[in-house]
């Protein structure tokens, strides 16, 4: 036993040997200014934006965030990354970036999905890296698992299946962030009934309509909400357009829209609905490039359509 | 509580370390109470049911062991094998039959129309359904005499390592061992970790990265064209031997360093030079629990070779029926009978015309290692005709300008195959005692701290279960 152990401790001694020297080494790729593929959220904090937008795949194709400063005259910077719902990521994001600079204006893109249905802790996985650096962030990403501070002991562990990406980045260098975060999506839904996706549900949230509140992501919600408040800045939640197939997707869709404004009437939080009623001119299939993304043209209509109700500061 | 888990290996730390701080006499007990906080730990309720089935194969086997009349013993055996089959029957295969029943005859039509069981399936039911059943037909056939005691004939159906997915163990394998005197010894448990690493590398590295490409297109078959199909296939035929070898890895390795041997389930299957190979190589303790238990009996090859054709067929229908209650395994299993009988014939009629011919062995791998990753498509898809979708793409639709590129995902996964490869061809040569020797020790620290590092930098930590867990 006294041998095994002995050995045991020898291995480990290499293990953390190499955990060291390679964690460094992807942490340097990591944090260097040509991994924009993987690391948008740093170009964001030191691009110091007033305004700020937090979401899903949703929030990074639908906020131009250059024409949206151009049009409040301010420096807005789009925070959106794919799959990111839930109110933790929007809760890490702006820690991160409270933690160097205070914007103006945070826009929280918002579906069911911010407060409701299964936590989908793989996707936190996107945060590990900023583990490090940020304890906010830290602690978001132990509910992944009980094992979770365990595991952030080992340097390689928060770069998991990010080396290829990383050494590709090295190589051919992604250049700087395009148009402040902002990815616009190509092709237009051609017919409704062809182009509805087969998860179409989620056109009126993936969770389906009255999912049940869950209260890590409600938490998360109130103290992004509280955070943001606490330094100063202004926070609405909006609401971007979806394409439903159907009328019952669309009064699905409604009944969505009216949880998301009770729940953020009681948090005294303004929301901006840009499809409530279906006025908002998002009833064309030809600004959709999918049932829940909008392309370029319709990005860019959102965007201005959601400036000028910023501008007019109405509720809608 | 899964293997590639760090609560798994917090539990085997506690499992092991109590093991041998523990008197002798108190060791078995140990390992019962630890196999069953691992089996409570999945759900209590459904120890119920081993317990349930233990007991009543307890009271069986003595009392087959006290009598010679022969009406007596076979009512016996006969209580024995309605118990375990009908849970297995109840659990697994219910709701299956009912609706193949329902298909067959044309919903009510046949007046009969009994209602589908909302039932979870208790895990590793068909696994220690089997050993319990091997037991009471050893005990039976008298090659091996009943347990008296009732915590150890406990402990060989629930012994934690081999309890959820195997290796299906033999009570004339695994009892003796429990009364054998273990001391800590250096050489099994460098032995034992070393399997243990092996197998959380082949599940965590090889088997999840490459279930995500593979969910991602088998889950939507219809959108994917034969080139993205055939990759899937052949990836899922690594997914399939790492998710299931590793498990085993991890079981015989952890077994080893309580001083207990498991029977050896994997063989470098995909190394086989035909399919009879590729059956002596993989998951070796069911193909010998189905050739003494249902092969044998059916007569074997003592009556004839079209017989044993016969024979061969009916094991493998069985075997796709074990895998799982669905048509796709029972068609599997058939394709596989089919293979086999097929190559039978074949030898037969080559060893007539052209006695001494054999194909150069790198063509029968390769041959059968196609053939294998063609049967894979109805084990993985959802459903026959998602299965003969796939078939008919790979074949009539490869296009290979509409293959389904997802780059990381795919070179990860080819890295963890080529290590894999390598490693076993290093095996498949018999160099494999070689590493053990003083002088390779820089090559054997080395590895295990590559492997360690490839786990941390391109495993899946958010892996699912192990996929023979639903059976």
């Amino acid at each position: 036993m006294r041998t095994l152990l002995r050995r045991l401790a020898v291995l480990l001694l290499l293990l953390v040997a190499a955990d060291q020297a390679i964690g460094w080494a992807l942490a340097r790729m990591f944090w260097s200014p040509a991994n924009t593929e993987l690391d948008d959220i740093s170009p964001g904090i030191l691009y110091a934006p007033q305004v700020a937008v937090s979401g899903s795949s949703r929030a990074k194709t639908h906020y131009v965030a250059d024409s949206l400063g151009a049009y409040l005259g301010k420096r807005a910077y789009n925070f959106g990354r794919d799959g990111q719902r839930s109110s933790q990521y929007h809760y890490a994001v702006a820690r991160m970036v409270l933690s160097h600079e205070v914007p103006e204006l945070w826009l929280l893109d918002v579906d069911e999905g911010v407060f409701a249905g299964e936590e989908d802790v793989g996707r936190l996985a996107d945060l590990l890296p900023y583990a490090d650096r940020y304890p906010a962030v830290r602690e978001v990403v132990k509910a992944r698992s009980a094992m979770e501070p365990l595991k952030l002991w080992s340097r390689i562990y928060p770069y998991n299946s990010l080396a290829l990406t990383l050494v590709k980045s090295r190589i051919r260098p992604h250049g700087p962030v395009a148009r402040n975060g902002f990815r616009p999506l190509h092709g237009e839904l051609a017919a409704p009934a062809a182009a509805a996706p087969a998860g179409f549900a989620s056109a009126a949230g993936e969770h389906g309509p009255g999912a049940k509140a869950n209260a890590r992501k409600l938490d998360y919600l109130r103290r992004t909400i509280g955070e943001l408040r606490r330094r100063g800045v202004r926070v609405v939640a909006v609401r971007s357009p979806v394409y439903p197939e159907s009328p019952e997707a669309w009064r699905a869709h409604r009944r969505e829209g009216d949880r998301l404004r009770a729940l953020f009437a009681r948090l005294g939080v303004r929301f901006v609905d840009m499809q409530a009623a279906g006025d908002g001119g998002f009833a064309d299939p030809a600004l959709f490039s999918d049932a829940r993304h909008l392309n370029e043209g319709g990005a860019t209509r959102f965007t201005r359509a959601l400036a000028d109700s910023l501008l007019r500061g109405a509720p809608r | 509580m899964i293997f590639n888990s760090l609560e798994y290996i917090a539990f085997f730390v506690i499992a092991v370390g109590g093991y041998f701080l523990f008197p002798q006499r108190f060791r078995n007990r140990w390992l019962l109470a630890a196999s069953l906080y691992f089996y409570m730990s999945w759900s209590a309720p459904f120890i119920l049911l081993i317990l349930y089935s233990t007991t009543i194969d307890y009271f069986v086997a003595l009392r087959l062991d006290a009598t010679e009349k022969q009406s007596t013993r076979r009512a016996l055996l006969l209580v024995s094998l309605v118990t375990n089959f009908g849970a297995l029957f109840l659990f697994k295969y219910y709701n299956f039959f009912v609706d193949s029943w329902g298909a067959l005859v044309g919903g009510t039509r046949a007046g009969w129309n009994p209602p589908l069981l909302h039932l979870v399936l208790p895990l590793g039911i068909s696994f220690y359904t089997f050993e319990a059943i091997s037991y009471t037909l050893d005990v039976y056939w008298r090659r091996f005499p009943a347990e008296r005691s009732y915590p150890r004939l406990l402990l060989f159906i629930m012994f934690f390592p081999k309890l959820i997915a195997g290796p299906i163990e033999r009570a004339g394998h695994l009892i003796p061992q429990f009364d054998r005197r273990t001391e800590f010894d250096y050489l099994r448990a460098r032995d034992g970790l070393a399997q243990i690493l092996w197998g959380m590398f082949k599940k965590v590295v090889i088997a999840d990265r490459l279930a995500i490409y593979v969910d991602a297109v088998y889950n939507n078959p219809q959108h994917h064209v034969g080139s993205t199909l055939l990759l899937a296939t052949l990836f899922f035929s690594f997914q399939v031997y790492c998710d299931f070898s590793g498990y085993s890895d991890i079981a015989i390795g952890t077994a080893r360093i309580l001083g207990i041997d498991l029977l050896r389930n994997f063989r470098r299957p995909y190394f086989a030079t035909s399919f009879t190979d590729f059956w002596a190589r993989w998951h070796i303790s069911l193909s010998t629990w189905f050739r003494d238990y249902l092969y044998v009996p059916l007569g074997g090859n003592r009556r004839g070779e079209w017989r044993r054709d016969f024979n061969v067929f009916m094991v493998f229908l069985v075997s796709g029926i074990w895998h799982g209650a669905n048509w796709t395994f029972v068609w599997w299993g058939l394709f596989h009978g089919v293979l086999v009988s097929a190559e039978n014939i074949g030898r037969r009629y080559v060893r007539r015309v052209r006695p001494g011919f054999a194909l150069p062995r790198p063509v029968r791998v390769g041959g059968t290692f196609a053939m294998i990753v063609l049967t894979w498509v109805l084990f993985r898809a959802n459903s026959l005709a998602d299965a003969r979708h796939v078939y008919a793409q790979i074949f009539f639709n490869f296009d290979a300008s509409r293959f389904f590129v997802n780059a990381s995902n795919i070179v990860y996964g080819v890295v963890g195959i080529l290590v894999l490869v390598a490693g076993e061809s290093l095996t498949e040569r018999g160099l494999y005692p070689r590493i053990w020797t003083p002088e390779l020790r820089p090559v054997r620290w080395g590895a295990y701290v590559g492997l360690v590092t490839l786990i941390l930098m391109i495993g899946v930590f958010t892996g699912g279960e192990f996929i023979y867990f639903q059976f």
